[in-house]
């Protein structure tokens, strides 16, 4: 039952309608949103005491790494430094036995006895067990290569020669090491031998990381200033240090001509390992170093096959920008950020065929398919990457969404209110025509269409029929923004009896209809669509035979429905690709027998079939895809008054009943760079079954002033199985002057 | 050219109060870093001619110096 126009032709005296239509939707509200959790200490198993001793882990946004998995397992930095406590039990079980004093000649170990690479390897790696603090990358381990010289530092043992800094770095390269950090400067150039050591690591792809220093000065102290040469491939970092307030420390020296390659990290207050075996707190831009690498080891462990260079363009790209816009020769780069180094970077892109984007790749379903694929299990990790070819592992399944208006398309617009203002007139014998506009307010609510800022439908139609009476000929022509009225004049016209009409849009088209003797009448329609909704069907015909057998009418259908890149009204984009044409054909059968004066039943059943294509994409191979609607109900005449009607229907508006496709994904990045897929089929159809029971009411008090109004109520509607119950209604009062 | 630059050296802290600079080795010397907090003066560690760690230090009252600004100054 529906509220189209009266299939009839319009009798009597021209006339002028105002018609009043309103509706509303009673859907019960289902689902809510789930709680959001987690989050930096609330709740986040990560963020303990031992993750707060050091601010410094917060202020370069370390937990987001660590809730997501990574820490630098696997990774090893080397620190070229004073030594290291050997029994420290943050640091004792992870000193790799290739550890070494490489200064020759002096039979010293590698503990630490000054202390100062206790403290710097601590905040790079100490390990979290629940004791006093962890570092950045506490799954790391360190490749401790002790280098400080005795003489002539005394008393300190903190002074570095050029040529054991040189041998340090030497070591390291041999022993594979992919990150070092050496946390010491001077004022002067080091040495060719110390130049030729670095140029051979950073040749090997090894990032170094170098302490800035503590000059207060305009520019990195060296080595660190090698940062600014290109001849080191960009594989030199410098780096300042920070306070808690993320402002350049009075001592740090600036970025100076080593910005585009300096970054900053917190190195004010820094609470690390001592070499007493516990904690201490300690400032510098020595122990802002370590804080880059261990953010370095995790993002090794997070993109292993990345080159170095790559390493460093993430951490430069995601730093936040402090001071000046921009890179700037204070803070160079801005300040360390993990989390944001991990994140995926631009644009993220499916690696199927031309590469779509992912914010562009979507399956938008029609009614028929309910929710179907919306939970394909496959589509939840599929791989994906970002512009620097990193890989991620996202959820596709929110980008199929299920089809939208579904009480829509039920109510016919849920409108809220709707004006219309018709002329119809008799021409003569060349028939009547008919000419109306209608402006329909929709409800907000009922239409989840969040990017329909216009919520004022104006809609019109033409229509134009004769009937020779004496041939029985009856052919008409209709054009129009608005429901394809052409459609109407076929008997039993509604979702439920031809549900292939709800596939067309707007659009113009034709009739024709002839009787057959006094019994039959063979009726023809033909739409066109104008084009204005991509997911509308480019053309519908529709053949149609009624007869008489007794008392009963019997009705058999056969259309054809043919849609441009849509499948049913779905729509496919990006990753997932796009449909070919597709036609379906549609058969119904029907009836109505009479069952006493002013009672009848009426039923009928639609089968749909449609074999579709994809262009390019994720989905192929589908097969044939068979659809279905039926509706069975009674119709009671002169019920309150002479004239009007009650009806009561069940029914499924069309529903998918078979359907599978392929899936092919895209799930993993090899070391080589390619990518490996797979492939598997899955069932499109929807999980649930909406059945609708409607309820409606007509009365006509005139030949000027009708009402109409009818209540429905949906079981899983959209054909999702999860969906509650939705009940709508509507009433349109017309009146005539 | 080093004795001359060490004499300087020596001279020029010899002007300043509280002690911009003081040797702590022969090649070594602590300079005070200025605009830090005056009651807990913050050094580094500079050489004439080798790298030297980029910790801060302070100086305890016996005239020793320590990477822990608690050790020094009573207070982190």
């Amino acid at each position: 039952m529906s509220f189209n126009r009266n299939p009839k032709m319009p009798s009597g005296v021209p006339r002028l309608c105002l018609g009043l239509t309103l509706g509303l939707s009673l859907a019960a509200c289902g689902g809510g949103g789930g709680g959001g959790g987690g989050g930096d200490g609330g709740g986040n198993p990560f963020a303990t005491a031992e993750f707060r001793a050091n601010y410094g882990l917060g202020n370069i946004r370390a937990l987001g790494a660590y809730t997501a998995g990574w820490e630098g397992t696997g990774q090893t930095i080397a620190v070229i430094d004073t030594g290291v406590d050997v029994d420290h039990v943050d640091l004792d079980g992870k000193i790799l036995p290739q550890s070494t004093d490489i200064a020759a000649g002096n039979g010293r170990t590698l503990n630490d006895t000054f202390g100062h690479g206790t403290l710097v390897a601590g905040v790079a790696l100490a390990e979290r067990n629940g004791v006093g603090m962890h570092g950045v990358a506490w799954g790391a381990n360190l490749l401790a290569i002790r280098a400080d010289a005795l003489n002539p530092c005394d008393p300190f043992s903190a002074c570095f020669q050029d040529d054991d800094l040189a041998a340090a770095l030497n070591y390291a390269r041999t022993q594979g090491a992919r990150i070092v950090n050496m946390s010491m400067g001077k004022g002067g150039i080091p040495n060719a031998n110390f130049r030729n050591a670095l140029l051979a690591a950073t040749n090997a792809g090894i990032i170094v990381v170098i302490a800035a220093g503590n000059a207060t000065g305009a520019n990195p102290e060296y080595p660190a200033r090698f940062a600014a040469d290109p001849a080191y491939s960009g594989l030199v970092i410098a780096v300042g240090a920070v306070d808690d307030d993320n402002i350049i420390a009075n001592f740090s020296n600036r970025a100076g001509v080593a910005s585009t390659n300096f970054i900053v990290a917190p190195g004010v207050s820094i609470t690390t390992t001592s070499n007493s075996g516990g904690f201490a707190s300690a400032s510098g831009t020595s122990f802002s170093a370590p804080h880059v690498a261990g953010a370095i080891a995790v993002l090794r462990e997070r993109f292993p096959t990345a080159t170095a260079a790559q390493i460093v363009d993430m951490l430069f790209s995601t730093a936040r920008d402090l001071g000046a816009a921009g890179t700037d020769t204070v803070y160079g780069r801005g300040l360390l950020s993990l989390s944001d180094a991990l994140a995926p970077l631009g644009f993220l892109w499916v690696p199927v065929d031309l590469g779509p984007l992912v914010e562009e790749t979507e399956l938008r379903l029609g009614a028929a398919f309910g929710d179907g694929l919306t939970q394909a299990a496959a589509l939840s990790d599929v791989l994906a990457l970002d512009m620097l070819g990193r890989d991620f592992h996202i959820d596709l399944r929110g980008a199929v969404l299920p089809a939208r208006d579904v009480r829509a398309s039920a109510f016919e617009g849920a409108v809220l209110r709707s004006a219309e203002r018709a002329v119809d007139r008799r021409l003569g014998d060349f028939g009547r025509w008919g000419l109306s506009f209608t402006d329909t307010a929709r409800l907000p609510a009922t239409l989840p269409s969040p990017d329909d800022e216009d919520r004022t439908l104006r809609s019109w139609w033409m229509q134009s029929g004769t009937k020779h009476t004496q041939t029985g000929l009856y052919y008409g022509a209709a054009a129009g923004r608005g429901t394809p009225s052409v459609l109407a004049p076929i008997g039993f016209a509604s979702r439920l009896t031809l549900p292939q009409f709800t596939l067309a849009g707007t659009g113009s088209g034709a009739f024709l209809s002839q009787d057959l003797g006094k019994a039959a009448r063979l009726s023809f329609a033909w739409h066109r669509g104008d084009g204005s909704d991509p997911t509308a069907a480019t053309s519908l015909g529709q053949a149609w035979l009624e007869t008489k057998v007794g008392r009963a009418r019997l009705a058999i259908g056969l259309g054809q429905v043919d849609e441009e890149a849509s499948l049913f009204r779905s729509t496919a984009a990006g990753g997932f690709g796009t449909f070919s044409a597709t036609r379906s054909q549609f058969v119904t059968v029907g009836g109505a027998v009479p069952l006493t004066t002013g009672v009848a039943a009426f039923a009928s059943l639609t089968a749909g079939l449609a074999r579709p294509e994809m262009e390019s994409g994720m989905l192929s191979g589908w097969s044939d895809v068979r659809a279905a609607s039926y509706s069975v109900g009674v119709r009671w005449q002169d019920v309150l008054t002479r004239g009007d009607r009650v009806g009561l229907a069940l029914g499924q508006p069309l529903r998918v009943e078979h359907a599978e496709v392929d899936l092919t994904l895209p799930t993993a990045l090899r070391a080589d760079g390619s990518v490996a897929t797979s492939t598997r089929r899955v069932d499109a159809t929807p999980s649930g079954r909406e059945m609708n029971i409607e309820l409606a009411y007509d009365r006509v008090f005139s030949e000027a002033a009708s009402l109409a109004t009818f209540v429905s109520v949906a079981r899983q509607p959209g054909h999702d199985r999860n969906a509650a119950p939705a009940a709508f209604g509507g009433i349109r009062f017309s009146l005539g002057f | 050219m080093r004795l001359a630059a060490t004499a300087l050296l020596f001279v020029l802290a010899a002007c300043a109060s509280p002690p911009t600079m003081v040797q702590v080795g022969a090649d070594t010397w602590m300079i005070a870093i200025p605009g830090g907090d005056p009651t807990c003066v913050a050094y580094r560690l500079q050489s004439a001619t080798q790298a030297t760690v980029q910790s801060l230090f302070y100086r305890k009252r016996d005239g020793s110096f320590t990477m822990s600004r608690m050790e020094a100054c009573g207070a982190p």
